[in-house]
């Protein structure tokens, strides 16, 4: 093997590890959701603090590849690459942290049977879905898989629209100024979940980037598809 | 114990000033590279681990070169000694024009008598050492001469390897072959420094990010920055440095 | 190809014309050679046999052979080249290898230009005062091989000397730091490699001490002895001053001529022989010397 070879082998396996622990949060993050344990989430702070370490890591070896390899052609690709989704996933990972957060310290304000229809836990599951779709695609560098999440993602954003529904509907009710705060900072936390879905399909579209040498912007042009 | 260290070493040819106060200090089973512009002093230092400088004339040298903690220029070393247990390559593939085998079995047979058997065992293994021993294993008692310039390198290589030294110096070792045999020759210096420690000098600068440990910038005969490869091609020190490395030199 | 398209035409006409002279030149040249071979074929090849070569000239040197000059031209090089080779191999070793300091191989490259440009007549002289008389060797095989060991020197240092400066210095280098003692790497690498260049030099040096003339006539040729020669403290008849002999001095001048054209064909053989040695040599050096 040569000595790129080795040092991307290496790559790989560390932006794996990092990738692991961001879906350690959102597995973390749903588990909690489905539950109800809002003070149980609190912690998700410790296990993001636990994987910064790992976190830095990464970007120390991507520098060093490219400065001490010089790599090029489908190389410097996936180095690229691995710094782009890199950046997504700490996106992700804060994200994470700040809708963990924000649950944690309102949710215990409102009573259960007031918010227990709301599709939350099944909107985390479809964003927690999205995310490892996208991963695999990176990680398999399987183009096909990274072109064609469009059904997953309406999917995460037809739940998304009914969480928003919901809590419209619960805001227009009487409510004390504790309720209606935790009201819309469940609405801030599933926007945020919604924008999570988006940097999964950016590390989608990183992947097509690497493996066929093309920008795919896919994110943008579908936007440009819905005004 | 460091395996090679120098303090405060200084060395003149004549009137002429080639290192000033050169210290520094590598680790076992290390990739040192020795980077630096032409004149800079690279080679000089390298040749001080084996003594070849000694043949030069009016060559004088100030300070101390320790291997393995023994200042090898103590009045009561031997060069002919040392050099056996430091091997070298140089910058141009050198080979005898012997056979592939009695080329490599030429420093065993310097030293004392080993029985042929022992003699064929080691050659074997410097050779798969070398990774040629695939290429050549049907062709031993072909003229070395017939090899490309690549296999002639690592024949080179297989050569010093033979006489088991714990050291190996490398002049240049791919200045003059092919993108492929070199990479070939970088693969093998990255899988030797699981036994040996290894200075190289090298004029291109990717190779020493490439395949060292520990890289050291000379530059007017003064060691100007010498660290850990990675720290040294993210974050480089020394104005001259940064220069030198990001082709913004002179 | 190219250089041509852009050559002017008169240019190329010029060219075209010196190239047919050189080579009608360099054809004289050859024809003169061939000439000369050619001549003593016909006025010498009709006495060639066996018994030429093995003879005690007879009957005034009209008739028999040549044998003891033969033999003795033979002895008188072996110990020429003998003695001459070992010399010079090592003086060639010390200048080329050994000597550390350039100004003393400087003053003796001078020493040897100077004996090379001395005419062979002095040689003779010189071998006489010392070898014949000071050393009291006599005329004799000794003497005259070590006159002719003196006389070929100059040629042999030089040539040991750039064979061994030939020997590239990284394949030394190379030796010396597989841990080679300086000796070691002489004899394992250098002597080897430069070893078929000193050969050639030893030919050719051969013939040319075979054909010699005035070194020998006075440290050890005799007019004529009528016995093979028996020791080399012995005079003895040599090929050059034999053939000397037959041309200028004879009882019958006219009768020895065919001996006289037997004996140059003979020594214009052996020198052809040595030199066609040397060239072989030198082919065998090219093909395997590659380095």
């Amino acid at each position: 093997m040569s000595l790129i070879d080795t040092e991307i082998a290496k790559l790989r396996a560390r932006a794996y590890q990092v990738v692991q622990n961001v879906r350690q949060q959102l597995v973390f993050l749903e588990e909690q959701v489905r539950r109800g344990d809002w003070a149980r989430l609190r912690t998700i702070e410790e296990l993001r603090a636990g994987a910064l370490e790992e976190d830095m890591r990464l970007d120390r070896r991507c520098a060093r590849i490219l400065a001490l390899h010089q790599p090029v052609a489908n190389d410097l690709r996936f180095v690229l690459a691995v710094l782009r989704m890199h950046f997504y996933l700490d996106e992700v990972a804060e994200r994470l942290v700040a809708v963990g957060r924000r649950l944690a310290e309102y949710m215990p304000h409102l009573p259960k049977a007031a918010y227990q229809d709301i599709p939350m836990a099944e909107l985390v599951t479809r964003v927690a879905r999205l995310l490892d779709t996208c991963l695999e695609a990176f990680f398999q560098s399987d183009t096909e898989k990274a072109k064609q999440i469009d059904q997953e993602d309406q999917e995460v954003d037809e739940t998304y629209e009914r969480c928003v529904h919901q809590i419209i509907q619960a805001l227009t009710t009487p409510l004390s100024p504790a309720e209606a705060a935790a009201w819309m900072e469940m609405a801030i936390a599933v926007k945020t979940l919604e924008k999570i879905a988006d940097y999964a399909i950016d590390i989608a579209d990183a992947s097509i980037y690497y493996t066929e040498g093309i920008y795919y912007w896919h994110r943008f042009l579908r936007r440009e598809r819905q005004p | 114990m460091y395996k090679l260290e120098t303090r405060a070493v200084s060395v003149w040819y004549g009137n002429y000033q080639a290192l000033k106060g050169v210290s520094l200090a590598l680790e076992r089973n290390q990739v040192l590279a020795l980077i630096g512009p032409s004149g800079c002093g690279k080679s000089t230092f390298l040749r001080l681990f084996n003594r070849m400088n000694d043949f030069i004339e009016g060559f004088r040298l100030e300070g101390e070169v320790l291997i393995d903690g023994e200042n090898i220029y103590a009045p009561q070393v031997d060069p002919v000694h040392l050099r056996r247990r430091v091997g070298m390559v140089f910058q141009k593939p050198t080979p005898f024009p012997f056979s592939i085998y009695e080329n490599v079995a030429y420093g065993l047979r310097l030293q004392n008598r080993l029985p042929e058997s022992q003699i064929r065992e080691r050659v074997e293994h410097a050779l798969r050492q070398a990774a040629l021993w695939e290429e050549v294993r049907d062709n031993l008692k072909k003229s070395a001469l017939m090899l490309s310039g690549g296999q002639q390198q690592r024949l080179c290589i297989a050569r010093a390897l033979a006489v088991r030294p714990s050291l190996l110096l490398m002049d240049e070792p791919t200045s003059a072959l092919d993108p492929i045999s070199t990479a070939k020759i970088e693969e093998l210096i990255h899988e030797l420094r699981q036994h040996y420690t290894i200075v190289i000098v090298t004029h291109n600068m990717q190779q020493a990010a490439r395949v060292s440990d520990m890289t050291a910038f000379f530059y007017m005969g003064q060691l100007i920055e010498y660290g850990r490869t990675k720290d040294f091609f993210t974050n480089p020190q020394h104005p001259e440095t940064i220069r030198y490395i990001t082709g913004r030199f002179g | 190809m190219r250089y041509k398209a852009v050559t002017s035409v008169p240019k190329r006409w010029v060219e075209g014309l010196a190239t047919a002279l050189i080579t009608l030149i360099s054809w004289v040249a050859l024809g003169a050679l061939g000439g000369v071979v050619a001549f003593l074929l016909y006025k010498g090849a009709g006495v060639l046999s066996w018994a030429f070569f093995t003879d005690l000239p007879r009957r005034g040197m009209q008739s028999g052979g040549i044998g003891p000059a033969l033999v003795g031209s033979i002895y008188v090089t072996l110990v020429a080249i003998g003695v001459g080779s070992l010399v010079a191999t090592a003086a060639g070793a010390y200048m080329s290898e050994f000597a550390t300091s350039r100004r003393i191989v400087r003053f003796l490259e001078f020493l040897i230009n100077t004996l090379a440009g001395i005419p062979s007549v002095v040689y003779g002289l010189f071998g006489l005062a010392l070898f014949v008389v000071a050393l009291g060797l006599g005329a004799s095989i000794l003497a005259g091989g070590l006159t002719l060991a003196l006389l070929s020197l100059p040629l042999l240092v030089r040539n040991a000397q750039e064979a061994f400066g030939a020997v590239p210095k990284a394949l030394k280098e190379a030796s010396i730091g597989l841990g080679a003692s300086e000796l070691q790497t002489f004899f394992r690498i250098t002597l080897p490699i430069a070893l078929p260049r000193i050969l050639t030099g030893l030919a050719l040096a051969t013939g040319r001490v075979l054909g010699e003339t005035a070194p020998i006539l006075f440290t050890a040729a005799v007019y004529y002895l009528p016995t093979y020669p028996k020791g080399l403290l012995e005079p003895t008849m040599l090929l050059p001053y034999h053939l000397y002999v037959l041309v200028t001095s004879g009882v019958d001048i006219r009768q020895t001529y065919p001996m006289a054209f037997g004996t140059a064909l003979t020594l214009l053989g052996l020198t052809l022989a040595f030199t066609g040695l040397a060239a072989y040599l030198r082919f065998r050096l090219k093909r395997h010397y590659r380095v």
